[in-house]
């Protein structure tokens, strides 16, 4: 490998004679591994304050609506809630290797929902699923439901009856919380299929009035509900990543290559396995708008953007707050250009490319070619731009995998693999 | 730590320049792995190139979609039924881990991984012989308790225990219970006279690739079915038709060791499970018989962009990629005394003996990680005959009532951590492994006797043994 021609080479070699080698990672440049995980820490703070600052920017934008419900009120609603997704979809590089954000996220950004469990749908998503007997609990309209046996009263719809619902029964899909909870109760069901248009729920659904779709008043409630238990998730979260919080305490915890590692695996497994895989390429592969991920707004290519941009913000140890300020620091690409440049200017790159390729699906958005209509069987162009995305993704994966090869990182690894522990000295 | 020879550390790493081993082997004594959580049975093996993690990665994607009925919207997800056991694969195999069986006088349809096969027996004349069984004429070969909204279910089945009491010598008491299964509201008429039930849960799918990959002969080879050896052990291979090339040969899948193959496997379970049309297995109906002539006249999910299947060729392929590169969890504990202790009351009550520790799989092409690899599965992937109180009734291919596949024991150590599902032996009747030990007679009850026979101590160093793998 040519490129081991480098510090890292030179500290291998030392280590015949000497202890540096066990760590691996050698400092240089005055940046240190702890130096990179520090600032990792920071940006997610920034983040997940500005995404709580964008959450009560929404909630304000709600109580307008439903005090005020006209289409013009929900179109600032509808907006507000695409702003706050800016800073949430950077954030979720983190949830990759940090267990603290993963066993919290279901409750913010779980997806895909039932979402009959919520409110009214539309006659042929069915009456039935043996996973999910909540499949159309619709909770907006009963004031009363039975899980696994016991009785819920649902008659105050609240932020605690809201958390009970969630994932009721064990279900994953049962997601009675979060930002899509929400996005639905602004959008509705987007049954356009993959032709042009989203969910095209009328204010009045929630004008007590003139209320369409029936239990107005328990819409609102619910929307409300939603929201608030949304900030409270977020200030869980921001706090989590502040100076001594749960979630940067953990990984400071941990040794150089443990953290180093964790941030990694976060751009590894958001890049290939969720964004590229799950989210993208499976609605492409069966050009079904059932995958798509937000599926109500038609936000995704602002979803996709700037879940992208997430993971080279990590790798760049920079970010661009809501407000326009940036929080930049040591990063994992002045950690690996001091040890090889051309590998730190192929990540860069690649990481560029999704971003263009990223940008290119937000632009075919503007012309009304939304996520949804560019993987549509038939739509050539548009099929071929989803998977230009995706196949930057992958790309960035192998050089992630790179990165990790050069940190030597690669024997920190997620449970299942080759145990190091041999038990042939055993069998 | 065990002890760790350089020589192993090279074949590790792979190389064996001097520099990169010793590297290695600073890196192996700080060995770091993160902790294991719920999708400790997803993750793929190491090595695999980012494509094929990406594969691995949809193939997950698929394992976890839900299927609606026909028609739908949604053509790419629909064809679900009519006749379902469950609406995913991970409905059944939650994380890739394992089943569990109803509890008592608890009805079926709400613990998917649980149903009853059926088949006739003696089998009826004109029988296919390339078939496992002989399924029931109206309700086929097994019991779907959900349909789509067209159809009635084919019955509400409740299980209900029958509890039995055994003991330690030293007094501790253990309480068995077996199962036997009510039928309400059948939806169809009534079954066959000669049809016989049999319940089944649904096994962990981490390392089946491993399994795959095994050479026939592998596993012939620790075959004995006279008992030459007089080790009071026989242990004979299913001899199955693989549908896949059309041959008969050794089977190695299912609780009796029916199915040859993996994809074969796989696309047996979309269709018999969740009433999906695959490449190999084309019914868009799946289990319904021509008798359930309302099931045949819906809509199917056949669609044109995807090989006029439901489940398309592409479709599948990721799913069994899935499948097959995701891997078994390690042996954890190892340097521990304990485990050791453990070990040796394995190895004397010659547990070792069905359940082999250590197999090695034969050349692969399509997946090198899966290549010449040795593997603990604990399993020779053998018939065994277990004895009156396991058997169920019929052949499935050449295996008796009483013959069960020896179950792998990998996995036990992470039970709890992935599907919280702890259910043990072919129909879920044991709820933890004294009670899986206990039920074992047959070939093994010399084992059985012994294992009722250990100190409390020896019991212990055993389970911890047990669930270190």
């Amino acid at each position: 490998m040519k490129r081991f021609v480098t510090p890292i080479a030179a500290c291998v070699a030392a280590a015949l004679l000497t202890a540096c080698g066990s760590q691996g990672v050698q400092p240089s440049k005055s940046i240190t591994a702890n130096d990179v995980v520090v600032n990792y820490s920071d940006i997610a703070h920034a983040i997940y304050t500005d995404s709580l600052t964008t959450a009560k920017a929404l909630k304000v934008a709600i109580n307008t609506f439903i005090a005020t419900p006209t289409e013009a009120n929900l179109t600032i609603a509808r907006q507000a809630w695409i702003d706050s997704r800016v800073p949430y979809q950077q954030s979720e590089v983190y949830r990759f290797g940090n267990a603290i954000v993963d066993d919290w996220e279901g409750k913010v950004n779980a997806w895909p929902l039932d979402e009959g469990l919520i409110d009214y749908v539309a006659s042929d998503y069915g009456t039935e699923s043996d996973v999910n007997p909540l499949y159309n609990a619709n909770v907006v309209a009963s004031t009363s439901l039975t899980i696994a046996g016991q009785n819920v009263n649902t008659t105050n719809i609240t932020p605690a009856l809201l958390q009970e619902l969630h994932e009721a029964d064990d279900v994953e899909a049962n997601v009675a919380t979060g930002y899509h909870a929400i996005e639905f109760l602004l959008w509705g069901q987007d049954l356009n299929g993959t032709n042009p248009g989203a969910g095209e729920r009328p204010a009045t659904d929630y004008d007590v009035n003139n209320c369409t779709g029936g239990n107005c008043d328990r819409r609102a409630a619910y929307l409300v509900a939603a929201t608030d238990l949304l900030i409270t998730d977020l200030e869980e979260m921001a706090a989590n990543w502040s100076a001594n919080g749960d979630a940067r305490t953990a990984i400071l915890a941990q040794s150089d290559k443990q953290g180093l590692s964790t941030i990694l695996t976060g751009m590894g497994s958001l890049a290939y396995g969720e964004l590229g895989g799950e989210r993208t390429k499976l609605g492409l592969m069966l050009h079904d708008p059932e995958e798509e991920h937000d599926c109500f707004s038609d936000n995704t290519h602002y979803s996709h953007y700037y879940d992208a941009k997430g993971i080279q913000n990590v790798y760049l140890g920079e970010y661009q707050r809501v407000d326009g300020s940036w929080v930049k620091g040591p990063s994992l690409s002045a950690l690996v250009s001091a040890q090889d440049t051309i590998l730190d200017a192929e990540m860069k790159g690649k990481l560029e490319n999704t971003q263009n390729a990223g940008q290119a699906m937000v632009d075919a958005a503007q012309v009304g070619q939304t996520f949804d209509v560019l993987i549509g069987m038939g739509n050539q162009a548009g099929n071929q731009l989803v998977q230009d995305f995706v196949d930057s993704l992958v790309a960035e994966t192998r050089t992630t995998e790179d990165v990790i090869r050069l940190l030597e990182l690669e024997d920190i690894t997620l449970e299942g693999s080759d145990s190091l522990d041999d038990p042939s000295s055993v069998f | 730590m065990p002890k760790l020879t350089l020589n192993a550390l090279y074949q590790h790493t792979g190389t064996s320049l001097l520099v990169a081993g010793f590297f290695a082997f600073s890196t192996a004594l700080m060995a770091e792995t993160s902790t294991p959580d719920k999708n400790a049975f997803q993750h793929p093996f190491k090595k695999l190139s980012a494509e094929q993690k990406f594969n691995h990665s949809l193939g997950r994607s698929l394992f976890e979609k839900f299927w609606v009925a026909s028609p739908s919207s949604t053509t790419a997800s629909d064809g679900l039924g009519p006749l379902y056991n469950a609406r995913s694969c991970h409905s059944c195999h939650l994380n890739n881990a394992k089943g569990h069986a109803p509890a008592n006088l608890q009805s079926a349809v709400s613990v998917p991984s649980f149903f009853v096969r059926l088949k006739r027996w003696p089998r009826p004349d004109g029988f296919d012989p390339k078939k496992a069984v002989s399924g029931d004429p109206i309700y086929g070969t097994q019991l779907q308790t959900l349909s789509t909204t067209q159809l009635v279910p084919e019955a509400d089945l409740v299980v209900k225990y029958d509890y039995l009491d055994l003991m330690f010598e030293d007094k501790t008491p253990i309480q068995l219970r077996k199962p036997t299964y009510t039928l309400n509201n059948l939806g169809y008429g009534a079954f066959s006279k000669d049809t016989v039930l049999s319940g089944r849960v649904s096994p962990a799918l981490m390392g089946v690739g491993l399994i795959d990959a095994l050479d026939d002969k592998t596993i012939e080879h620790n075959a004995d079915e006279n008992d030459l050896d007089q080790d009071g052990i026989s242990g004979r291979s299913n001899q199955v038709w693989d549908k896949i090339n059309q041959t008969w040969r050794l089977g190695r899948f299912g609780w009796k060791a029916t199915v040859a193959t993996l994809s074969e496997q796989n696309q047996s379970a979309f269709n018999g499970d969740l009433g999906l049309s695959t490449p190999l297995v084309t019914s868009a109906y799946g289990d319904c018989t021509q008798a359930q002539v309302a099931c045949l006249s819906l809509a199917n999910g056949n669609s044109a962009h995807l090989d006029n299947l439901e489940v398309s060729e592409q479709m599948m392929s990721l799913v069994n990629q899935f499948s097959a590169l995701s891997a078994p969890s390690k042996i954890r504990n190892l340097a521990n005394d304990q485990f050791m202790q453990g070990k040796s009351v394995f190895d004397q009550l010659n547990c070792a003996a069905c359940h082999i520790p250590k197999m090695k799989t034969g050349l692969v092409t399509d997946y090198k990680v899966l290549s010449n690899r040795t593997f603990f599965p604990f399993s020779d992937f053998l018939l065994h005959d277990m004895g009156a109180g396991l058997a169920d009734t019929g052949n499935e291919f050449n295996a008796k009532g009483q013959e069960w596949r020896t179950t792998p024991l990998w996995g036990n150590s992470l039970n709890k951590t992935t599907s919280g599902r702890q259910s043990y032996l072919h129909d879920g009747r044991a709820r933890n492994l004294i009670e899986a030990i206990a039920w074992h007679g047959g070939e093994a009850q010399p084992s059985q006797t012994a294992f009722l026979s250990l100190s409390i101590k020896q019991r212990n160093d055993l389970l911890y043994f047990l669930e270190s793998l």
